[in-house]
């Protein structure tokens, strides 16, 4: 049997695995280095890897993101840990205006190996400041990629990949699989950008989902199953590049599509998906592309409002039978 | 820095004649190249590398 590890555990030996192997890989962020990170991202990693290489910062995330954006010009291969992601917010002029642009800028002369990490996710009463998804609004900044792992197998490959990647990638850990554990091979393996999973299999609708989402679908598609009704789940992974192709596949053997995403609706990647699967799949669909989102509001503080807020499993089964219905 | 003997007159005039015919030949170069081909105008967007 496979060995089982957690989200963080599993994404914590690929970054190691990656910092044994390249001298240039290094880490910077605010409680990364002997405290091991607010997220245990790099926990015991400061022993073995020491102050250089992991590299506590003030709280001046432009600051240390123009840093890794000019290491990683000139042959480092810098992590840029935000904690919460949402503290990106303090360094976007950095990240769009120059990260994202300097490969196109250089004709190719110069590459950008650098990684940004950071939680995200409703659901902890971590209240508005800190329950940001914001992966939309990355995956339309040309240049940028963006990953969201769902299980601890994904989030060690997508992180090995984003590091030994020489574009500038957004792994994101949503704070509700953090700590949920799952089979990791021993042997090393990658897991490459813009490749959907089908988790499971089915007949009758296919469901994506992202990130917490994928565990909610999954579990309301067992309990359809029941009854009779057969759904296929399809885990994301990578918003940029986006795996269309396995959406298609899926939606001609179904006939039915909906997205379940945790972020907001609007402009979000159930309109792009839906966009596409209309361009290229409009014969192959018996229903409109259907959506499930999170309310478009700012995430509240109070647990009940935020509970309110988030697609649970009662309106996921809800979703996929008004699909089912139409 | 002239004042304090930092620098000479001569070296900064050398300095900026070096500089001037740097970026006039930069500018020769460009205006003499033809402009890019249009179906150019997705590369680089991303590196070639992994993932790519």
């Amino acid at each position: 049997m496979m060995r089982e590890l957690t989200f963080t555990a599993a994404a914590r030996e690929g970054l190691s695995e990656e910092m044994a192997r390249d001298p240039a890989v290094f880490v910077m962020g605010e409680g990364i280095g002997e405290r091991g990170g607010n997220w245990a991202t790099t926990l015991g990693l400061y022993e073995t890897y020491g102050p250089w290489r992991l590299r506590d910062t003030p709280i001046s995330e432009r600051g240390f993101t123009g840093l890794c954006t000019g290491a990683a010009l000139v042959g480092g291969r810098p992590i840029v840990d935000f904690m919460f992601l949402d503290f990106l917010l303090d360094a976007m002029g950095e990240i769009i205006n120059q990260t994202s642009k300097m490969q196109y800028m250089s004709a190719g002369r110069l590459t950008m190996p650098l990684v940004f990490r950071g939680s995200i996710g409703v659901g902890f009463a971590s209240a508005t400041h800190h329950s940001g998804n914001y992966y939309p609004m990355l995956a339309r900044v040309p240049g940028l990629r963006v990953v969201v792992p769902a299980t601890a197998r994904d989030a060690k490959g997508l992180l090995k990949t984003a590091i030994r990647s020489d574009d500038p990638v957004f792994f994101l850990e949503h704070k509700a699989v953090l700590n949920l554990k799952g089979p990791v091979p021993e042997d090393e393996y990658l897991v490459p950008f813009g490749e959907a999973a089908v988790v499971r299999e089915g007949i009758d609708v296919s469901v994506v989902a992202v990130a917490l989402m994928v565990h909610r679908t999954l579990a309301v598609a067992a309990a359809l199953e029941r009854e009779g009704v057969s759904v296929e789940v399809i885990d994301l992974r990578s918003i940029a590049p986006l795996d269309i192709e396995t959406i298609l596949t899926s939606v001609h053997k179904t006939g039915r599509l909906l997205i379940v995403d945790e972020d907001y609706a609007p402009f979000g990647v159930g309109a792009e998906i839906a966009a596409q699967v209309m361009a290229r799949a409009f014969d192959d669909l018996d229903a409109p592309v259907a959506r499930l989102n999170g309310a478009f509001a700012p995430v509240p503080y109070s647990p009940p409002l935020e509970a309110a807020m988030q697609p649970d499993t009662a309106r996921i089964e809800r979703a996929i039978r008004d699909v089912l219905a139409e | 820095m002239l004042s304090d003997g930092t620098a000479r007159a001569a070296d900064l005039a050398r300095i900026e004649s070096e500089i001037t015919a740097e970026v006039e030949e930069a500018m020769r170069f460009a205006t003499d190249s033809p402009w890019p081909d249009p179906a150019t105008v997705l590369d680089h967007v991303y590196s070639d590398g992994v993932g790519a």
